[in-house]
């Protein structure tokens, strides 16, 4: 028998139904995203609930289905819908219930009777980047990790209606986030999710260049959209995220939900609406990845640099952080028992983790703003400080683990770590910028990407075998997840050339 | 090279900015650019060569045109997923010490893996999988193998058949971690025949038979997939 015909055969049957079903699923995910940005961000612009409406219909569907799986009840296609349905409701109920009639909702963006035509023509603009997105026409890369525990561990989750303990190294090792997304292709028949990781990641372009574009510090439209242009094409043009985007692993996720959280930390223009959405945003980034609940501390404290109250970061972002990660470490340690060769993520280490949320939680609630407050305004430097001591202290600890770590670093770095040459276009960026300039600040952006590089050298280190050489070790692959907000720090400061134009 | 090019970028913006500080932003723009243009060039050279890159239209996680690692397994659920699969009966349920460094428990284990996690793996594929003591112990070698199309290799799905356990231990981690990460293993095949393709696809012949080689007879460890009209007629003994 000839492989290839049975391959045709299969495709035969399967493509076009398999094709259809992944669109509509995305199309679903935006129209959802666009009904809860409806409540979370009423006031916000047409187009930008439409950049901002699929990843918010994603994360949704992530912290839905995560709930679902972690409170034992029963994962199918109708529960699912249901449980959509009714967070759905209860977004809008508790949006309501605090802003009330101040703020003119609707549940279908904003704006679109007055411009019937732009919205229709967005509506166009977004079925075809679905059509585009699910065909093929875009390559993908897959590796081991792409095939167990990105599709077939989520094929048994739906196979067996939730979580087992015999799932073992796949509760302690996998991003249960994008595990759960995986699902989407069992729950709704079609076959892969690379359609749906593509969308993202075109969605993403658009977010990126509009973020670069309203971040310009110039009043000439031209150079604004010259700027956000060629910022993008920079992005795209760059090996590792190039890397990211096609590898059909939690990375590319995490990398742009990092991202997201931050720029809506960060704008201030949008301000109060684009926190709230963060409180869906924060908490699903915790689960995208096995490690993201130690992240989003790191996250949170650079994040309590800009103007953001206690309470929006503490008890809206940690808080529904915390719960998740406390749910999901009592259903696997306490109600399963876990036998397996290796995990990264073990009773002792989830201890950790929640000290520090709490730590966090403490710092945030009642330090913040209150004690030591001198010593707060340089809370940046305190964050790169801490992070070089815990480097040290590892190092201390094992100095031959440590040393085999910057070795691997070093080379992936250079050689084989599927870094190109963005090292040296980043620090070109910053040198062609702060010398333009004469400029030398160091910024919110900046504070996020050498902050996370420093955190990524620590984590590594708590994973049995440390670093490795190579494109697709773990640890290389975290790394990676920071080009979009490296790049980005470092077109901040080409902005500053700009303020001189002026 | 390349580094020496982004060096001579470097200095030429400065210098340009230096010297007409009024354009400052258009030139920071072009400097921009030109990086973007060299990044592209560069890494449309090198990122097929730092990963295998696939593109297809038809749907598929498995990808037909990628040499190695293009995940066979990933056609399994479709081949068998709704379709009554008839094996062995006689799967073993050893438990074992797995804390006694003593006990040779690789070959035990062995037969676990060849037993309830293949059988498992195949209902977590949506496969109605009913026991027939016929098939117990029959062999497929000789002229009778070759008659059989190889699918590919298997790859993990072995490796992560602890998840359709229904034993507390996980037997099929260790099993593969230790088995073939040690180099002690042959990498398991996945083996197929119809007389008609179609029948192994969603819409096919609704009744298909399984047998793994019995691993006492020294035979590769290989998963045989077909027909049950095929292996009444030509297999069966």
């Amino acid at each position: 028998m000839n492989l290839s015909v049975l391959t045709q055969l299969l495709s035969a049957q399967v493509s076009v139904p398999a094709f259809i079903h992944q669109a509509l699923v995305i199309l679903c995910l935006f129209l959802y995203g666009c009904i809860l940005l409806g409540a979370i961000c009423p006031s916000w612009p047409f187009v930008r609930k439409m950049l901002f409406a699929y990843p918010a219909g994603l994360a949704a569907f992530s912290l839905v289905a995560f709930c679902l799986v972690t409170l034992s009840i029963p994962y199918n296609a109708v529960s699912v819908i249901v449980s959509c349905i009714v967070f759905g409701v209860l977004v809008w109920t508790a949006a309501l219930l605090t802003t009330g009639a101040k703020e003119r909702r609707e549940v279908f963006p904003a704006g679109w009777r007055e411009k019937p035509l732009t919205f229709v023509i967005a509506g166009l603009v977004i079925l075809l980047l679905t059509a585009f997105a699910c065909s093929g026409a875009l390559s993908v890369t897959l590796s081991n990790d792409s095939m167990y525990n990105y599709s077939f561990y989520p094929r048994l989750i739906v196979h067996y209606g939730g979580l087992r303990p015999n799932f073992n190294t796949f509760l302690t090792d996998v991003g249960q986030g994008v595990a759960l997304i995986n699902t989407l292709p069992y729950l709704f028949g079609f076959e892969e999710t690379f359609g749906i990781q593509h969308m993202l990641n075109l969605v993403f372009a658009a977010v990126f260049a509009t973020a670069v574009y309203e971040t310009a510090d110039t009043d000439k439209k031209a150079l604004r959209i010259a700027f956000a242009g060629i910022a993008v094409l920079l992005l795209y043009a760059t090996l590792p995220y190039l890397l990211l985007s096609k590898w059909i692993l939690a990375n590319d996720y995490f990398a742009v939900f990092m991202f997201l959280s931050a720029y809506l930390a960060f704008d201030a223009k949008h301000g109060a609406e684009g926190i709230r959405l963060l409180y869906l945003l924060v908490p699903v980034l915790s689960i995208l990845r096995i490690e993201g609940g130690v992240y989003v501390v790191l996250f949170l404290l650079c994040i309590s640099v800009l103007p953001v109250a206690n309470r929006q970061i503490a008890c809206g972002m940690l808080l529904p952080a915390v719960v998740l990660q406390a749910i999901y470490a009592i259903r696997i340690f306490l109600t399963m028992t876990i036998i397996a060769p290796y995990r990264f993520l073990t009773e002792e280490k989830a201890l950790l983790m929640f000290l520090l949320m709490i730590a966090a939680f403490v710092y945030l609630m009642w330090i913040r703003g209150k004690i030591f407050v001198k010593l707060q305004k340089y809370l940046g430097v305190w964050i790169i400080l801490g992070l070089l001591l815990i480097n040290l202290l590892l190092f201390l600890k094992d100095r031959a683990t440590y040393l085999e770590n910057m070795k691997a670093f070093r080379d992936n770095l250079l050689y084989s770590g599927g870094w190109g040459i963005f090292p040296m276009v980043i620090a070109a960026i910053y040198l062609v910028a702060i010398i333009g300039s004469k400029r030398w600040g160091f910024g919110f952006w900046d504070l996020l990407s050498f902050s996370y590089l420093f955190y990524v050298l620590s984590v590594s280190f708590m994973r049995e075998g440390g670093m490795h050489s190579g494109v697709g070790d773990s640890g290389n692959r975290v790394l990676l997840q920071m080009v979009p907000i490296l790049l980005f720090a470092a077109l901040q400061h080409v902005t500053d050339l700009m303020k001189k134009e002026d | 090279m390349k580094y020496l090019v982004i060096l001579f970028l470097i200095i030429a913006a400065v210098a340009l900015m230096y010297l007409k500080k009024a354009y400052r932003t258009q030139i920071a723009l072009g400097f921009l650019g030109l990086l973007a243009f060299l990044s592209l060039i560069l890494s449309v050279r090198s990122l097929p060569s730092t990963v295998p890159l696939t593109r297809t239209f038809n749907q598929l996680f498995y990808q037909e045109n990628v040499q190695d690692e293009n995940y066979f397994d990933a056609i399994l659920p479709l081949m068998v997923g709704g379709k009554t699969i008839y094996t062995k009966d006689n799967f073993n349920h050893l438990t074992f010490d797995m804390s006694d460094p003593e006990a040779p428990w690789e070959y035990r284990l062995k037969e676990i893996f060849y037993g309830v996690n293949s059988r498992n793996i195949l209902q977590a594929m949506d496969a109605k999988v009913v026991e027939d003591p016929a098939l117990n112990g029959v062999e497929i070698k000789g002229a009778k193998k070759d008659a059989f199309d190889v699918l590919g290799q298997s790859n993990d799905l072995y490796r992560f058949s602890f998840a359709a356990n229904d034993i507390p231990e996980e037997y099929g981690n260790y099993f593969h971690y230790y088995y073939y990460y040690t180099g002690k293993g042959t990498p398991m095949h996945i083996y197929i025949h119809a007389d008609d393709p179609a029948d192994f696809t969603p819409d096919g012949n609704r009744e298909l038979v399984a047998i793994w080689q019995p691993l006492e007879e020294g035979n590769g460890e290989d998963l045989f997939l077909m027909t049950r009209e095929y292996y009444d007629r030509e297999v069966a003994p």
